[in-house]
């Protein structure tokens, strides 16, 4: 894991901890991610991070409102997917970001408990899953 | 770590526990699906519980054409076999694949072990692209497809140890699709020839995260139509 990752790993942990952000954590994010931190708060702030949760597994994947007017809604896994342009493109082709702003929008949004929790049957997302 | 591809004795403390996701890379005919043969023997012989089973996905025509050997003090009729559950996928069919690892969670019983040979022969370039609309359409596949993979198997291993292991062709010096692979798998086995007809099987250690750089290297041999371990041998110096 590179250094910036195990950083932002320290931070988001603080802040699950606590499911509470303070300045110093928002500034270490805003340096490590810089515009795109921006975005992921203002997504976070319009309670656009929905929680797909399949009952009983457990097992779930998030669902993250884009910033633009369609307001297009992007399937995440923070730490490590989402299937918008951007992640393919600049993270996995270029390695030019960390993460995307969705990823960041769910990572904040899970860490902080302000995820908007949607539960559906096992089936139900099995079906949403294989649509990835 | 590269212990666990080959024949080991019961109670044998050199098997270390792996990696949840491994990828075994090796150009053709190395013997790959030998070596994730004798892999899934070892999980299923490891299993504790009495229901666990390990699950060896792959393209039936491959495994009707190129079987893999068997290492040798293996019994073709032994029970373990019982334990491998062949889960036929064909080439091309990335959806399949993807569509078994979304229902993953939907398992009564989750398998010790999951492995898919030629996992990239699942991912044809030409429907990919037709699928996406897009140059890329292999790659955007692939990404989905690992993605999914590595959620699965991160969920399943909070219930209980369950490991993945994926083998994929290299034609080159390196895997097509490595820059991809390493951003969800992070054990990389790779295999070369040795140009005398025996292969080296190594982990690939990657240097500045404070461990030792020996590497464990095992050379064997497929040439007799058994998996024949040579020997094991350490690389590399401490620092």
């Amino acid at each position: 894991m590179s250094a910036s990752n195990l950083v932002a790993e320290s931070v988001w942990k603080a802040i699950e901890s606590t499911h509470s952000v303070n300045e110093e954590q928002l500034s270490v994010l805003h340096f490590l991610f810089g515009k795109n931190f921006e975005k992921a708060t203002r997504i976070v702030d319009q309670r656009g991070v929905k929680k797909i949760i399949g009952e009983p597994s457990g097992r779930s994947i998030l669902q993250v409102v884009g910033e633009s007017r369609r307001k297009e809604e992007y399937l995440c896994f923070a730490d490590n997917y989402c299937a918008c342009y951007s992640f393919f493109y600049d993270i996995i082709n270029r390695g030019e970001q960390l993460c995307c702003k969705h990823q960041l929008a769910a990572r904040l949004a899970e860490s902080l408990g302000a995820c908007v929790e949607v539960k559906v049957s096992d089936e139900q997302l099995a079906v949403l899953l294989s649509e990835l | 770590m590269v212990e666990r591809f080959f024949f080991t004795k019961p109670g044998d403390s050199n098997l270390q526990e792996s990696d949840s996701i491994t990828l075994l890379s090796g150009p053709p005919s190395c013997g790959k699906t030998s070596l994730l043969f004798q892999f899934a023997i070892n999980s299923a012989s490891r299993c504790r519980s009495g229901n666990s089973k390990v699950v060896f996905i792959c393209s039936r025509r491959r495994l009707d054409t190129r079987p893999p050997y068997l290492s040798q003090g293996i019994d073709p009729g032994s029970d373990i076999f019982q334990r491998i559950k062949m889960k036929y996928i064909d080439e091309g069919d990335d959806e399949g694949i993807k569509k078994y690892f979304a229902a993953f969670h939907l398992n009564d019983t989750l398998p010790a072990a999951v492995i898919v040979d030629d996992f990239g022969d699942f991912f044809d370039e030409r429907s990919c692209q037709e699928r996406y609309g897009n140059p890329r359409g292999r790659d955007l596949a692939l990404v989905r497809t690992l993605a999914l993979c590595h959620n699965a198997i991160i969920h399943a291993n909070k219930k209980g140890p369950c490991k993945l292991l994926l083998s994929d062709t290299r034609h080159g010096d390196s895997p097509r699709s490595l820059f991809i692979y390493k951003r969800w798998i992070p054990t990389i086995f790779t295999v070369k020839g040795d140009g005398s007809g025996s292969f080296r099987l190594q982990y690939n250690n990657y240097p500045g995260n404070g461990c030792s750089n020996r590497t464990r290297i095992a050379k064997y041999s497929v040439a007799f139509q058994y998996l024949f371990l040579e020997g094991i041998t350490e690389e590399g110096d401490e620092r």
